[in-house]
């Protein structure tokens, strides 16, 4: 189960070596440790150490970190003590009993590690790079040393903190997989690997952070996904430099093209399905140690609004409901400014029928539109934060507080109009409605550069607002792809799964903006028909 | 030249479209009335097929110098010294005619939506945008000109409305106004066409055949003279000619008294969709200047001078203040324009032809 | 930094900018109709209806109609005469209806309705109507329906379009009428509004020949006049005819006639010695919608309805041209067909004097394709 890569030259080097000293004891071979240069290492763990100065030199290395446990065990075979070395909180000892110390005692007493080794676990390692020693204790490794300090052994003995796979919240489904990535990376995979049974699907670990030593697994199907592409992401994830690498977000932001843009460049879903239906497409998954969340790249704007729900309904209703979320896009960066402008600049435009409407319900509001229009954004931006940081529970009463009792309030005591009410409602809904939560946040926050463009400028400011929009989705980048493909460049082949989603079987081709190696998708799935 | 900043011949025809549709499009019917009366749209008919002419000549010079914009282009015709001056004066061309879309732009606007708001500030916040669209290469500013594109058939269905209440008779009798009249409004009528001149640049960006880029433009300035034709002609029938000669832009005028069940006043939704056409070829012109501006000053990119391009354009811009100055100016620049878009590189195409005979010439003897 | 540059700079643009064009429709007070006079010191008095909402619960509000007056030597000196009498900004951008004196619509029209064409912000969608007296009185009347529905614009817009529905009078607005005032070989009608006791009656058109009205055309001649203009192509217009004598009960004598479709054919020919002639011929498809004589099973019975039916409104068309050529307005455009198609006979005419003249006829045609769900 373990993910990192043995070093098997050396061991085999080392096999060769050990052979003739299996038995050979003693702390006096230090004849053949030059290989390894003691003198690279600062805080002196060596191996031309005696055994107890190993271990109090890992202990001083922890800075005498209490949790860091010795044990002293007696071989049953030629009576030698070894030591069994362990971070105490990161380790399982349950497991380290059954893995380890009850099929050393219990099999045949001739035996001795080495064997063991080969033979028995493949949990059990000997390893030989006494420079990994400490890495190695922090990855819940188990270590035992042996008077022979040329070698130790390894043990993986994890304890088990993970949670159930478990829906995610934020991107819950009607119909469809209810799985969701948990924090542990191995499980992560497995779940891809499950509905991706091909041998194509390959997984490259990364590591990043100088001392967080985080670990990244890069997915891809190696038939489909771009090399360059590849290579891209491969090469920015390794350049980066850091000492600690906490959450993803710090590795999208080092990684992404444009930082400096409101629009998220990857994809971060918690979905499994989700990912191995856009690995198929020729995207790269990355994957990190304890996070649920996985980042898909290069992506599109349209990639942010589909949602595995559209391919298990009809296609007509997947269609109908991807196109109000897209229109829904347009209603959340532009409802609120729409709005100012025509109360504040083009009254001419409302109908004659709904004017005395409007402006009775306007008339006694003493703020000018734009003030009234923040102060509601803000308020309902102030409801959200404020149910995310609380308990289920309390946060529905927050949501009947603000949403109820303030939004009533506010209008019977004249400060906002009823209008504008609606207005910041729809909009509210209307920015809940992108299946991604980045693409939500960016839509969310984009509205108020149109409020103040539309209240200096009226449907000139708006219109100003959104060709600066549009320009920088059609200059976007994400790894090197156009962001706002398939309508910038234009492919009218890929509108197919963008803005409508057509039935699978007319899906016979891969969205060219990643410019996947192998386009054809080969879904004939009604050849039955013909026949 | 980059082969990452190359677009397709497709693209091409929308970038030219998108640069032939800009500010004249509001008052096109009207500055031809003057001349041709109720047959304008004929004087543009035919100024569609005398530019075919000037797009024929640049697409034979993009041909005889591959992937080489005019800056590029121009030394190596008239020789390198005369080449960087006409270059200078080309670019000085290409200043005014941005100064002038954004004078018509100001005139119309402060007359019909900002009345209060000072020149200056109307005019920048269309020139900073413009700025900010050509800090990129020409690949990408295809790509936008392109996705706006489909405006067009909203702007073709607010005028087509119109149709439901038109008096087909004011177009009658056709040629009444003799072939003399319809010549001259003519030349009016190329003014209004100009945007097809940046193909010298865009040319040089797009891959493909020869044939198809020239498809491509020729295309894209028909679609533009018949969707003028379009314009001018509904324009006519709606408004009896006497009206048409104090109506300065008719096709605004038109769409005031139209009203929807949701939606009144369908000219201020217009005039905003008619902006993202300025916008755009100005964002052409703008790339043009700046591309000139880069090869004079030797700078290594186009992006540096493009702010520098855009607050001159502007500043000069918000010089003319009264009516009359702005028509002095439009007249004035428009004619200029004329002679450097249309005629300038007929001229230049011969001139590369007669030097690739003599250098042939004395290649053979 | 350049990019950091530059957006500082866009947004320090959006700080500064103050917000020099906003006109908020809270501050504003809109007109909502708006009627002209001629005094006869030779003023214009300018009669504005401001509808204010009174109680602003639940959209539904009761509406109070206010009406402001002012008089000034123009339109818009009026206009600016009224503002100062309102607190807030007057603005007529919402505006419904423009009422006409009949008096003032006597004198040139294009002289008051000059600002109207002329300001950006103006409604030129408003219906326009010329009221028999004064337009301040039917603004100003207190009507039955003005005190539940929301103010007298929105009433009087109302009844005209049920009355154009009904194509008792022709759609026109503002800008309709414009390029048709403007056109020498044309003229135009527009509703002719009667004050009465309780109500204002859309009673017919009044007919203009150049900027000038010249007189009106009542009741069901109006019906016949929009007929004959062909543009209401599909509209439903009623016509009771009566068709016969015979009858001791009044009643019997007459049939009511819905038309589903009208088809005009307008010649205007020119004999080689000049001489004009116009002819519209209307083809009109009809549903019977009252007939108490009942029996309309065979052919022959209907044959004779329609052939009573076509002489009946094809006298009552050739009344109504006749009036019109008495009036010496051209409102079907005989002088525009000409203009077109024998632009050398119209450049040698003087077309005011010559219209009352010309040979102008027009017949219909009735063909019945219904009659309701009983024979």
């Amino acid at each position: 189960m373990t993910f990192f890569k043995k070093p098997k030259k050396l061991l085999e080097q080392k096999n060769t070596v050990n052979e003739d000293n299996i038995k050979g004891s003693g702390p006096s071979s230090q004849s053949n440790i030059d290989t390894n240069s003691p003198s690279e290492q600062d805080d002196t763990i060596n191996q031309n150490q005696s055994i107890d100065d190993l271990l109090k030199s890992i202990e001083k290395s922890f800075s005498s970190s209490e949790d860091l446990m010795t044990h002293w065990i007696e071989m049953p075979a030629d009576k030698s003590k070894v030591a069994l070395i362990f971070l105490d909180s990161i380790i399982d000892k349950q497991k380290l009993q059954d893995l380890i110390l009850n099929p050393l005692f219990e099999l045949d007493k001739g035996i001795d590690l080495h064997t063991f080794e080969q033979v028995i676990n493949i949990d059990f390692r000997k390893q030989t790079d006494f420079s990994k020693i400490q890495e190695l204790l922090l990855q819940s490794y188990t270590l035992i040393f042996t008077k022979d300090t040329n070698c130790f052994f390894s043990v993986f003995t994890p304890v088990k903190t993970e949670r159930d796979i478990a829906e995610p919240d934020n991107e819950a489904v009607i119909r469809g997989s209810h799985e969701g990535f948990i924090e542990s990376m191995s499980t992560n995979i497995a779940l891809i690997r499950k509905r991706l049974k091909s041998p194509k699907l390959v997984v490259k670990y990364l590591k990043v952070g100088k001392e967080t030593h985080t670990n990244i697994a890069m997915l891809y199907m190696s038939d489909i996904a771009n090399p360059e592409v590849l290579h891209e992401i491969e090469g920015r994830i390794t350049s980066i430099e850091a000492d600690a690498v906490m959450t993803p977000g710090n590795i999208e932001e080092s990684i992404e093209d444009k930082t400096f843009s409101l629009f998220p460049q990857t994809l971060s879903t918690e979905r499994p399905d989700r990912v191995a239906a856009n690995l198929m497409e020729g995207r790269v998954a990355l994957l990190y140690d304890s996070s649920p969340t996985v980042n898909l790249a290069p992506v599109n704007f349209f990639v942010f609004y589909q949602t595995p729900d559209d391919y298990n309904k009809r296609w007509m209703l997947g269609s109908f409901y991807r196109m109000i979320r897209l229109f829904s896009f347009y209603i959340a960066i532009g409802l609120p400014a729409f709005y100012i402008a025509i109360v504040s600049f083009h009254y001419e435009v409302i109908p004659s029928a709904l004017i005395l409407l409007m402006k009775s319900s306007l008339e006694n509001i003493p703020y000018p539109p734009l003030f009234e229009a923040l102060v509601m954004e803000l308020t309902i931006e102030l409801i959200r934060e404020a149910a995310i940081r609380l308990p289920t529970r309390i946060g529905s009463t927050i949501a009947i507080v603000g949403g109820l009792v303030i939004g009533d309030a506010v209008v019977k005591a004249g400060l906002i109009s009823n209008l504008m009410i609606i207005v910041v409602a729809t909009t509210a809904i209307a920015a809940y409605t992108v299946p991604s939560n980045e693409m939500s946040l960016a839509v969310r926050l984009l509205r108020f550069p149109f409020m103040v463009a539309a209240a200096t400028f009226g449907f000139l400011g708006i219109v100003f607002g959104l060709i600066l929009m549009f320009f920088h989705l059609c200059r976007l980048y994400s790894f090197g792809t156009p962001y706002f493909a398939p309508l910038a460049p234009f492919k009218i082949g890929d509108l197919k799964d963008t803005i409508i989603r057509l039935p699978f079987f007319k899906m016979n081709s891969r969205p060219s903006d990643i410019n996947p190696i192998k386009k054809d998708e080969d879904n004939h799935t009604r050849k039955w028909e013909k026949s | 030249m980059n082969s990452s900043h190359t677009i397709t011949h497709r693209q091409l025809f929308f970038v030219i479209v998108q640069s032939q549709i800009g500010v004249g499009v509001l008052s096109l019917p009207y500055t031809l009335f003057a001349k041709a009366k109720t047959d304008g749209w004929i004087s543009l008919l035919l100024a569609g097929l005398f530019i075919q002419v000037s797009i024929l000549a640049i697409w034979k010079l993009c041909e005889l110098y591959p992937k080489q914009t005019i800056f590029d282009f121009m030394p190596k015709i008239v020789g390198t010294k005369l080449g960087v001056v006409l270059n200078a004066l080309f670019v000085v061309h290409l200043f005014s005619v941005c100064v002038v879309i954004l004078i018509l732009y100001n005139s119309i606007v402060s007359k019909w939506i900002f009345f209060q708001t000072p020149r200056l500030v109307v005019i920048l916040i269309l020139a900073l945008t413009c700025v900010y669209c050509i800090t990129c290469t020409a690949r990408e500013i295809a790509r936008f000109l392109m996705l706006v594109s489909p405006l067009l058939l909203v702007l073709f269905f607010f005028v087509a409305y119109a149709y439901s209440d038109v008096h087909l008779l004011y177009a009658f009798p056709v040629g009444a106004a003799g072939i003399k009249t319809i010549l001259s409004g003519s030349t009016d009528a190329l003014i209004s066409l100009l945007g097809f001149d940046t193909a010298l640049v865009f040319i040089a960006y797009t891959q493909g055949k020869s044939n198809s880029k020239l498809k491509a433009i020729s295309y894209a300035s028909l679609c533009v003279t018949l969707f003028y034709c379009f314009v001018t002609f509904t324009t006519y029938i709606f408004f009896n000619p006497v009206e048409i000669e104090i109506v300065p832009e008719p096709v605004l005028y038109m769409l005031k008294a139209f009203s929807f069940k949701i939606l009144e006043r369908t000219d201020l939704i217009f005039l905003s969709i008619w902006i993202v056409f300025v916008t755009t070829s100005l964002i052409s012109y703008f790339f043009f200047t700046a591309k000139g501006v880069q090869k004079l000053l030797k700078l290594n990119h186009h992006k540096s001078a493009a702010p520098y391009v855009g607050i001159i354009c502007a500043l000069i811009a918000s010089i003319p203040g009264s009516k009359l100055d702005v028509q002095l100016w439009s007249k004035l620049i428009g004619m200029s324009a004329l002679c450097c878009s249309a005629l300038f590189p007929i001229f230049l195409l011969l001139i590369a032809i007669i030097r690739k005979r003599k250098e042939k010439g004395a290649v053979s003897t | 930094m350049r990019r950091v540059k530059l957006i500082s700079l866009f947004s320090s643009l959006l700080l500064l900018t103050g917000c020099w064009d906003q006109t908020q429709l809270n501050e504003t007070k809109l007109v909502r109709a708006a009627g002209f006079d001629y005094l006869k010191n030779g003023k214009i008095r300018n009669t504005a209806s401001i509808p204010q909402s009174v109680n602003m619960d639940a959209g539904t509000g009761q509406v109070n109609n206010q009406i402001f007056y002012a008089v000034g030597n123009t339109t818009r000196q009026s206009r600016i005469k009224l503002d100062q009498k309102v607190s807030e900004k007057v603005d007529a951008s919402k505006n419904l209806i423009v009422i006409l004196g009949e008096k003032a619509a006597r004198k040139d029209i294009y002289h008051i309705l000059d600002v109207f064409y002329r300001d950006p912000k103006s409604a030129l969608n408003a219906r326009i109507a010329v009221a028999k007296g004064s337009a301040s009185d039917v603004l100003s009347g207190r009507f039955e329906e003005t005190e539940t529905s929301i103010g007298i614009g929105t009433y009087l817009n109302e009844s005209i379009r049920s009355a154009e529905d009904a194509s008792i009078v022709p759609v026109e607005n503002i800008q309709t009428i414009c390029p048709v005032m403007f056109d020498p070989g044309q003229d135009f009608g527009i509703p002719y509004l009667v004050p009465e006791k309780n109500a204002v009656s859309v009673n017919g058109v009044a007919v203009f020949h150049g900027y000038r009205m010249v007189g009106t055309i009542h009741g069901a001649q109006g019906v016949l006049y929009t007929l004959l203009t062909g543009k209401q192509k599909n509209r439903s217009m009623s016509i009771t005819k009566k068709i016969s004598n015979k009858h001791k009960d009044k009643i019997l004598n007459y049939v009511s006639i819905r038309v589903k479709k009208n088809k005009r054919t307008f010649n205007v020919n020119v004999s080689p010695d000049d001489k004009i002639s116009a002819h519209i011929k209307l083809t009109m498809n009809v549903v019977i919608t009252e007939y108490p004589r009942d029996n309309l099973t065979s052919k022959k019975k209907i044959k004779k309805i329609e052939q009573a039916l076509s002489k009946s409104l094809t006298k009552d068309a050739n009344n109504v041209l006749k009036k019109l050529q008495g009036m010496n307005s051209d409102a079907f455009g005989v002088g525009r067909k000409l203009i077109a198609f024998h632009n050398p006979t119209w450049k040698k005419l003087d077309w005011n004097k010559e219209y009352p003249n010309i040979d102008y006829t027009a017949s219909i045609k009735v063909k019945v394709i219904g009659h309701g769900i009983i024979e």
